[in-house]
């Protein structure tokens, strides 16, 4: 069984009279990309900002990497890289940003700047322009950027794709799955599910500050008692035929043509492959 | 800790407004030497020294604006203080970086003046004794902006904005607090209590830390620092370390 690198047990937290988190239990394992699924408003970012520290909670315990109190806990925040929204000093530029938080996490190579602005794909000129001046796209880009910086153990990402036009959103998703092949675990939240499901290996669903279920693909496919299978063909009754000659039930037929995004990239050239 | 202190600082050095200031008041000084060349006075060093001191004393205006700014208020507009504390750095960590760095940009910013001024005054003719009242009252100013700042970051941090905090720094700075406590003072019902307001004001406690006829003039520096900048430094810690920090 691989190791938990975040475990929440039992998290209450309330502002005023009103509960955002009601016992809240949810376990991120090494190496996963875990996606937090919820409607705004569900409790995603104050789940994350629990995480992250910058929230105090009511009742619960928070363990990050195994530690068993809040001070270990502090020291293994070093271990994370997050995006929780894209915010930066406008007057400085988007390299220079990043080279503040390179020296603020006490990475000593220069050259880490290169790496995750190449990884990003915001190029050197764009790096050179005020940050204040990027598009939200850039921003967006930045902000990873820098939760990248340092290659951290888990990378904790907060609806990353905001406002992403179709490429930045596909190229954001390649980046998820690229980095979680080096061995990062991902927490990812969205309230675009076609989103998380094209890149999470397990699932978590929030609503109204409760965790509703924890699944990963393979319990969702046995939740539902169906796995499927898409052909992709012009002739779908002699599909079908065939199918049914080799002995494989066929329960459901459907009619599709390709998705919005597929002929989007087919048009534009682009690469939406995952 | 070192880390953070040093990405901030060098960051604040990047920034044009306090550059702009920092030679606005470089400026000043010069502009007060050439006003001295053509208007000499009896002494020409002390007279160069009198409009020196006019300029330090809106020093705190001139530079005490810039550095509140980009140390505090860039802070919680970038939300890099939401980056770090979720880095692992602790809140009262983060808390003492920026005081350090205030105090050493203020510092940084006074040497600057202090050579600036030196030198022009030398060449001036100013004697050794105008020149190290002209430098001991730069310096004079530089704490009182420190200590207005340090009481000031309070509201920064229970508020989590720079703009109430400004205002109170900027009404401190020209001694509008003071007059405040002055009025309130003079209110014949306190005045029956035999209350003085105004002995607990910095400006007051550092004039008494001056008075080299107050048999305690050296302790008052030290209950200046720790009434002034320890104090409102625990005060903030205290008042910041449950704070909700938002995205």
């Amino acid at each position: 069984m691989s190791e938990a690198v975040i475990t929440l047990h039992d998290i209450k937290k309330s502002y005023g009279k009103t509960e955002v988190l009601k016992n809240v239990n949810m376990e991120v394992k090494k190496g996963d990309i875990y996606g937090l699924i919820g409607k705004n408003g569900a409790g995603k970012t104050t789940l994350f900002k629990v995480i992250l520290g910058l929230s105090d909670f009511q009742g619960g315990t928070v363990s990050l990497f195994g530690a068993k109190n809040e001070k270990e806990n502090r020291m293994n925040r070093r271990r994370i890289g997050f995006f929780v929204g894209a915010n930066f000093f406008s007057y400085l530029s988007g390299r220079e940003n990043l080279d503040y938080y390179r020296r603020m996490k006490g990475i000593a190579d220069k050259k880490e700047v290169d790496r995750v602005l190449e990884i990003v794909g915001l190029s050197q000129k764009a790096a050179k322009v005020q940050a204040g001046r990027y598009s939200l796209g850039m921003r967006q880009r930045l902000g990873l950027a820098n939760a990248i910086m340092g290659n951290p153990e888990l990378l904790i990402l907060d609806e990353p794709t905001n406002g992403l036009d179709p490429q930045g959103i596909a190229d954001i998703r390649n980046l998820i799955t690229e980095i979680n092949k080096d061995g990062t675990t991902i927490l990812i939240s969205s309230h675009i599910l076609a989103e998380l499901e094209h890149t999470a290996h397990c699932f978590g669903i929030v609503n109204e500050g409760v965790i509703m279920r924890e699944m990963s693909l393979e319990d969702m496919a046995q939740m539902t008692g169906l796995t499927g299978l898409e052909v992709a063909n012009e002739d779908v009754e002699k599909a079908r035929k065939i199918l049914e000659a080799n002995g494989v039930r066929v329960r459901n037929v459907k009619k599709t043509s390709s998705s919005l995004e597929d002929f989007y990239f087919r048009i534009i050239g682009g690469d939406n492959n995952v | 800790m070192f880390n953070c202190i040093k990405a901030d600082a060098l960051r604040v050095l990047k920034k044009k407004g306090f550059l702009i200031t920092m030679s606005i008041v470089i400026l000043l000084i010069i502009g007060a030497a050439i006003l001295t060349v053509f208007f000499p006075g009896e002494d020409r060093g002390q007279t160069f020294a009198d409009l020196a001191g006019v300029i330090y004393g809106i020093n705190g205006l001139l530079v005490g604006i810039p550095i509140f700014l980009a140390v505090f208020s860039d802070d919680f507009k970038s939300k890099a203080m939401q980056t770090a504390i979720g880095f692992g750095i602790s809140r009262p960590a983060l808390i003492i970086c920026r005081v350090i760095e205030m105090v050493w940009l203020i510092i940084q910013t006074g040497i600057v003046f202090s050579i600036v001024s030196v030198i022009t005054g030398v060449a001036l003719g100013a004697s050794t004794s105008v020149l190290l009242s002209m430098i001991g009252n730069l310096w004079y100013e530089s704490l009182k902006i420190i200590l207005y700042g340090a009481v000031s970051m309070i509201i920064v941090y229970l508020m989590q904005s720079a703009t109430t905090a400004l205002v109170i720094f900027i009404l401190s700075t020209v001694g509008t607090i003071d007059l405040v406590l002055m009025g309130i003072g003079a209110i014949p019902a306190v005045q029956k209590l035999h209350l003085d307001p105004t002995v607990i004001t910095i400006e007051s406690v550092l004039s008494k830390a001056m008075d080299k006829t107050y048999a305690l003039a050296p302790l008052m520096w030290v209950v200046a620092i720790l009434a002034f900048l320890v104090l409102p430094t625990i005060i903030t810690i205290v008042v910041f370390q449950k704070k909700e920090l938002e995205f």
